[in-house]
């Protein structure tokens, strides 16, 4: 068994102070009284589980708010990761040993936890990819080219990030249609032109939940319900990058027919990204990739395939970080989805009343924090997003700049690049703090 | 450390460029572009008895503004026989700051600008 003796225990009634306590408050009465699992806590609390964040960068104490790029490793998934090498590595899935039936355990283990975080009917229809890239081409690669055909329409929007874009443009070759979404003013989508753009043609919507630059969070329940009304037979897959860290998602309650997402933003390792898909869609589907764990008979010129979920996984899968992610998905149920969504929206709301207070910002996006994912692009007028993240990476602090994969979205704002700072659980406002202090030393360095 | 990329020589020419501007009917120019952040840079140059003049326009960071304004001084009264063959070092020995790798590209845009403007002619 992988050794999950670090992962941290909350009891039910402490569960219920974390909610209470947010944001580094390390001197409240409250805190004192919650010892054991204090390391729980958001912020100052849970930054102790996170060894990276115990070294100097530049000098500075680390400030790592750029989790929406990727997001920082408790020591429990290290651990378990560790623990994989060390004391059971083995192929998966034929082996007649004992090594090899834990991994296999321990693999499948893993599927079951995605399943029941996610809320899907069955592990069946969760297959492990590479990331989350890598399950939209599955869905453009096997379940696209074999069903669309010229003529048809994929809707997507104009906030989706370059992986939830470019798939979709290599069908135009084949006479697929593509439309875009807008934003209104409130950088929110047009809801009434999503309902105009459905068509009987319409064959897949394909969408952000959380933007990964605007940080809004779209209605999917409600953006699926408009889809279906109009054509029962539109697919819908949903980009779930931000938003399975962050926010607790049920699939079955959005009713999407394919939801993707990626291991590594939300604690998990590099290397796991995640294909949900209702279980009818997957068995019509051809496999994408060919080989491996993915057969069952091979003759000379003939295959069966395997059964669900594995008919997706080709070739020796990514055993120890699958592996891995579940320990990761257990420290997140430990804390709870609600707790971090709640922490975040705290630390998004003290983020947005700092910055907003620097002369000649812009932040794009709501101004709501409710509305919004722990996500914040801005820019400073006259500092180029580079030299605003170098400046910062002086102080320790990482930010991302540039167009954050999203070209198209900073075309429609007007911008070639932005500053984005994104958090997640181990943030607190001292990081908040400190990059408004580092802001304001950009200005200096900059003359502004 | 890292600020030292921040020199006040670097903040100053960005602030206030020395040969940003327009040249009427050069005799080379070229414009280069770096799509990660949206820099770009035209560059410039003409010919008087056989010495040359350049400006640059364009937006970008601190460091590829900078870097090209740098160049453009560089470039001034020389012959095109003494730029023609200027290596990526030769800039960045010109810049006179620690340049990352990530920021390299920034660095060098002028000099892409400068290379192109010559390959392409008038």
């Amino acid at each position: 068994m992988a050794d999950f003796s670090n992962a941290i225990k909350i009891p039910q009634d402490s569960k219920e102070k974390c909610r209470s306590i947010f944001l580094g408050q390390e001197n409240s009465a409250e805190f004192s009284l919650v010892s054991a699992p204090s390391r729980a806590l958001f912020g100052s609390g849970i930054r102790q589980d996170f060894p990276i964040l115990k070294q100097k960068i530049n000098g500075k104490r680390l400030v790592y708010l750029d989790s929406a790029a990727t997001s920082q490793k408790p020591k429990v998934m290290i651990d378990a990761l560790k623990s994989y090498y060390e004391k059971y590595n083995s192929n998966i899935h034929r082996a007649i040993h004992t090594l090899g039936e834990q991994a296999t355990e321990e693999y499948e283990s893993t599927r079951k936890k995605v399943a029941k975080f996610i809320n899907a009917k069955s592990e069946k229809e969760i297959i492990f990819v590479r990331n989350t890239t890598e399950a939209i081409n599955l869905v453009a690669y096997s379940w696209a080219r074999n069903n669309l055909k010229a003529g048809d329409e994929i809707i997507l929007t104009i906030i989706e990030h370059h992986s939830n874009i470019v798939p979709w443009q290599q069908l135009q070759e084949n006479g697929i249609k593509l439309k875009f979404v807008d934003v209104n003013k409130n950088y929110e989508l047009d809801l009434k032109q999503l309902e105009n753009s459905v068509t009987k043609s319409t064959k897949l919507v394909s969408l952000t939940h959380v933007s990964n630059v605007l940080g809004t969070i779209n209605p999917i329940s409600e953006i699926v319900k408009i889809i279906k009304e109009k054509n029962p037979d539109a697919k819908i897959l949903i980009d779930g990058a931000q938003a399975v860290p962050h926010l607790k998602v049920n699939v079955l309650e959005l009713d999407c027919d394919f939801y993707a997402f990626s291991s590594h933003k939300m604690l998990g390792p590099t290397g796991v990204g995640v294909l949900y898909a209702k279980e009818e869609l997957l068995k019509e589907m051809k496999p994408f990739l060919f080989g491996g764990d993915m057969i069952k008979k091979v003759g000379k010129f003939e295959t069966e395939f395997n059964d669900l979920p594995w008919k997706f996984e080709a070739g020796t899968p990514n055993i120890a970080d699958v592996i891995a992610f579940g320990a990761a998905i257990d420290y997140l149920e430990n804390i709870g989805m609600e707790n971090v969504h709640t922490h975040e929206i705290e630390l998004t709301k003290y983020a947005l009343e700092k910055l907003s207070e620097i002369k000649d910002i812009e932040i794009y996006g709501s101004k709501d924090a409710k509305q919004r994912g722990g996500v914040i692009a801005f820019n400073i007028k006259g500092a180029h997003p580079h030299d605003v993240a170098q400046i910062l990476d002086g102080e320790g602090i990482a930010i991302r700049s540039g167009h954050a994969c999203a070209m198209p979205l900073m075309k429609r704002l007007g911008v070639e690049s932005v500053c984005r700072a994104s958090f997640y659980i181990y943030n607190y406002k001292k990081d908040v703090n400190a990059m408004i202090k580092g802001l304001k030393k950009v200005k200096k360095v900059l003359k502004l | 450390m890292t600020l030292d990329i921040y020199a006040e020589e670097i903040i100053d020419r960005f602030r206030n460029p020395h040969n940003f501007g327009a040249i009427e009917s050069a005799d080379f120019e070229a414009e280069e572009y770096n799509p990660l952040c949206g820099d770009r840079i035209k560059l410039q140059i003409k010919t008087h008895d056989g010495r040359l003049t350049a400006k640059f326009s364009g937006h970008g960071c601190a460091i590829s503004q900078a870097s090209a304004d740098i160049l453009c001084g560089e470039i001034k009264n020389k012959q095109i026989s003494e730029i023609e063959n200027l290596k990526d070092d030769d800039v960045t020995k010109l810049l006179n700051i620690p340049i990352t790798g990530t920021r390299l590209k920034c660095a060098l845009l002028g000099l892409w600008a400068l290379r192109s403007a010559l390959k392409n002619g008038s």
